[in-house]
């Protein structure tokens, strides 16, 4: 018998998230595979990062279904080889680089030399290698976001979370970071699903599928060429973009012009 | 891995020197050095168990500081942050009003669980430091209040004699018994908190963090709170109000270990038994035949610590 | 008239507005007392109709306080300057409770006299200053000479062969104990002891247990703050009986007021005159 098509590491059915009661985004549908990485865009309060949270299992969703992997979220300690988080404004905390990829694992006991070689493997996906004994507060902000992503990835999880990775950084540390998130597609315990919140439509293109959140819903959700059209992206994000397709197959670049006026009888 | 017997040696290096300074702070008194060999009852009855008791309080208060540091996340927390000193006092002093005799330790005790629970209720819903504190401040702010009302209004003088001694925190003349209850305690919270270790790290990354790896955060939280007030009401109604230990002792030891708190609880327990024999050893030595005050040692010790630790960009 | 007499009174003494200025003479002296031990004197040298106002007394003889039955009670300024008096007298813990009373006092024109006593001469000396500021001179120092007369007569016993070394325990742990210039001290040193910490130039303050049990102690002074022996004195009993080292010691007590320095002073000298005896006899 052929093997049943693999189950989604997510699956978001009817899906509304919001805060204190307050319903943001409704009616998600989505369906994220191993492997597959997923851009959320949308405008700041779009509810990128209430989604995000909601994923994560932080927040019960207001209503609708949510599953990871056709389950629930586990608990404890096995909660981390479900789904990895990074999320934003985490201040920078003293411990050392190592011993903050080793609280990824979410390990109660001292880590077990197979438990090292892990966090090894984890800094040096992260090219952190160098820095590992390094107090994190010392690190510059790119090493400090590739920091918390290898602690996102360390225990190998189905589905990776990232809100906002490449925000706050210099152009070698978002390379660094995109360069990281490619590397997970290869990882070498399995396809890790991505989901990726961002504001950075380069980094977005690169995706495999992006969904466009607009007005309390995602907008549209498809393949980044189709997704990321200058009037679709007018609507939701309020501003003119200019798109230049790379030539040479690369993902295409985006060009801000200005931002749209918000004329009164202008349709969404 | 080299980091990690660095770390162990470091807090056996801390229980060398905690033990040396008990045997120390044992000869040494106000008549002067007697040595321990000769077991008389100068030493088993006055000192050894007033300085055990000691060292006992302050790694009390050094444990609960650390893991106040923990759930506040604020580095600054000490372990009567939440009102606890000022209920401390109130029930100590009142006891003394009402009835002289008594030892007001068991009645501070309960005056400092009773400020906690009551800064908790009113900092009611989801955990946020910012507003504990505040509750803090004001619960003790209004407990203070009151010790100073009954201090003042109570008639005869010997109130303010003995409540000068217990306020700035003193060790008494305890007997042997005195140690059973602190020391179980002390134990069982060492024990459980390095099992915990891990989980108490997740949890300083922030409370979002800590679930996404695993951490049962309220209930995790809870059982810290009440462990911090447990184990720093068993200290006050042992000792008073000794003051700086709770903060000083896990600020040295951070600096030795690090921040995992697998090693930062043994340590700073060590730390803080070590600096109140110290002190205490100081409070009876400095001034003989007459005794300081435990906590004005302390005070007086914790105060240039941290100025130098300021000099130094203690970051 | 009188009124008019009250206020150049007033005049005169904020005039003179020292803590040493002459007492107003004659009918007019009007006398507020702050403490039990002038409160005492004041009655013992017969000035009890002068007596306009006292402190809520802490603990005084029965017939002080049935003398003092009918007379208001006063605490603050205002209550003070409410029964109008022309002189106030109290000791010096008076002052140190409340700074600014004093001050107020003779800014309102009132004379304010405390004492101070050390030792037992400066109880006879207080008795003495008192009554005559009060206008009782000649009983003042009548009864300072009789109150000598009967501390000197213990003092005619033959010399005791040594000194009883004697602790006196006030209270508290680490304990409250008595150094060289207070009047028990003075009082034990009359009655032929030693107090084990008079070496302290301190007057009031905490030592250790360790240095009592050092110092060797033969008799152990409970320094009681209620004179009818209930309260605090058990436990004050055992407090001092929890050290092995002075569980066996002969305990006596003197109640509060036998050792501030007044009358009573004289009662107290008595009981730690029998007491020292007893314990050089027990020890003979």
């Amino acid at each position: 018998m052929t093997p049943a098509a693999p189950r989604p590491a997510l699956e978001a059915t009817g899906l509304a998230v919001g805060r204190r009661g307050a319903a943001v985004l409704t009616g998600v549908e989505l369906s994220v595979q191993p492997g597959e990485r997923l851009a959320l865009v949308g405008a700041n309060g779009s509810g990128k990062t209430t989604l995000l949270r909601a994923l994560a299992g932080l927040e019960p969703p207001l209503a609708g279904a949510l599953r990871w992997d056709g389950g629930a979220l586990p608990h404890g300690g096995a909660r981390v080889r479900a789904v990895g988080v990074l999320f934003q404004g985490e201040p920078a905390s003293r411990f050392t680089v190592r011993e903050l990829v080793t609280l990824g694992l979410g390990l109660d006991a001292p880590p077990s030399p197979a438990a090292r070689r892990r966090v090894d493997d984890a800094l040096a996906l992260a090219e952190l290698a160098a820095l590992a004994d390094r107090p994190c507060a010392t690190l510059s902000g790119g090493e400090a976001q590739r920091a918390l992503v290898a602690r996102a990835v360390v225990a190998a999880p189905r589905l990776v979370l990232l809100d906002e990775p490449t925000n706050h950084l210099d152009p070698a540390g978002r390379a660094m970071v995109e360069a990281l998130v490619d590397r997970l597609r290869g990882h070498p315990r399995g396809a890790i699903a991505v989901v990726i919140a961002t504001h950075d439509l380069a980094l977005a293109a690169g995706c495999d599928r992006v969904a466009l959140l607009h007005a309390g819903r995602i907008a549209a959700l498809g393949p980044p060429a189709r997704v990321l059209a200058p009037a679709l992206l007018a609507a939701a994000l309020g501003v003119e973009v200019r798109r230049l397709d790379d030539p040479d197959g690369g993902p295409p670049l985006f060009r801000v012009i200005a931002p749209r006026p918000r004329a009164p009888e202008a349709a969404a | 891995m080299k980091p990690r017997p660095r770390r162990d040696t470091i807090v056996a290096g801390c229980a060398v020197g905690c033990a040396a300074v008990a045997v120390v702070a044992i000869c040494l008194g106000s008549t002067g050095w007697r040595s321990p060999w000769a077991w008389t009852a100068m030493v088993g009855e006055l000192r050894a168990p007033r300085v055990l008791l000691g060292g006992l309080v302050g790694a009390a208060l050094a444990v609960a500081g650390v893991v106040m540091q923990a759930v506040l996340h604020n580095e600054l927390a000490d372990p009567y942050v939440l009102g606890i000193s000022g209920g401390a006092s109130a029930a100590a002093v009142a006891s003394l009003a009402l009835c002289p005799g008594l030892a007001p330790g068991p009645a501070a005790a309960a005056g400092a669980t009773g400020a906690a629970l009551l800064v908790r209720g009113l900092a009611r819903g989801p955990h946020d430091p910012t507003r504990l504190l505040l509750a803090g401040v004001a619960v003790g702010s209004i407990l203070a209040s009151a010790t100073g009302a009954i201090l003042v209004l109570a008639p005869g003088s010997q109130l303010l004699r003995s409540s000068t001694s217990w306020l700035f925190g003193g060790l008494g003349t305890p007997p042997w018994s005195a140690l059973v209850a602190p020391a179980v305690a002390v134990g069982l919270a060492v024990a459980w908190l390095t099992a915990q270790a891990t989980r108490i790290d997740r949890l300083t990354l922030g409370a979002d963090v800590a679930a996404a790896l695993g951490v049962a955060v309220a209930r995790l939280r809870r059982r810290l709170l009440i462990a911090a007030v447990v184990l720093t009401a068993l200290a006050v109604a042992a000792s008073g109000l000794i003051g700086f230990v709770g903060l000083i002792a896990p600020h040295a030891a951070r600096r030795l270990v690090g921040e995992g708190h697998r090693h930062l609880i043994g340590a700073a327990a060590l730390i803080g038994a070590l600096l109140v024999m110290a002190a205490d050893c100081v409070a009876r030595t400095a001034f003989a035949p007459r005794e300081l005050p435990v906590g004005l040692v302390t005070a007086s010790l914790g105060g240039p610590l941290f100025l130098w630790q300021l000099q130094r960009g203690a970051r | 008239m009188a009124g008019v007499y009250r206020i150049a009174l007033a005049v005169v003494a904020a005039a003179a507005c020292s803590g040493s200025a002459p007492a107003p003479r004659g009918p007019g002296a009007r006398v507020v007392s702050l403490h039990d031990v002038t409160t005492e004197l004041v009655i013992a040298v017969g000035a009890g109709d002068r007596l306009v106002g006292v402190a809520d007394p802490v603990d005084v003889r029965t017939d002080v306080a049935a003398a003092i039955a009918r007379v208001p009670r006063v605490g603050d300024l205002e209550s003070i300057l409410a029964v109008r008096p022309t002189i106030v007298v109290g000791l010096a813990v008076v002052a140190a409770q409340d700074p600014d009373l004093v001050a107020r006092l003779r800014q309102a024109g009132v004379a304010v006299y405390l004492g101070d006593p050390g030792t037992l001469d400066d109880v006879f000396a207080l008795t003495r200053e008192l009554a005559a500021r009060i206008d009782a001179g000649p009983a003042g120092a009548q009864l300072a000479a009789r109150l000598a007369s009967e501390a000197r007569g213990g003092d005619s016993a033959p010399a005791t062969p040594r000194r009883v070394r004697v602790f006196v325990y006030d209270c508290c742990d680490p304990p409250f104990t008595t150094g060289r210039h207070t009047v028990l001290d003075d009082l034990i040193r009359r009655a032929g002891g030693d107090n084990v910490f008079g070496d302290l130039a301190a007057g009031w303050t905490h030592v250790s247990w360790e240095q009592v049990v050092a110092r060797r102690p033969e008799l152990v002074v409970i320094h009681a703050y209620r004179y009818d022996g209930q309260g605090d004195v058990a436990d004050k009993q055992r407090a001092v009986r929890a050290i092995s080292a002075l569980a066996g010691l002969p305990t006596l007590v003197i109640p509060l007021g036998c050792s501030l320095g007044g009358l009573r002073s004289l009662e107290g000298l008595a009981r730690l005159r029998t007491a020292i005896g007893a314990a050089l006899g027990a020890r003979a």
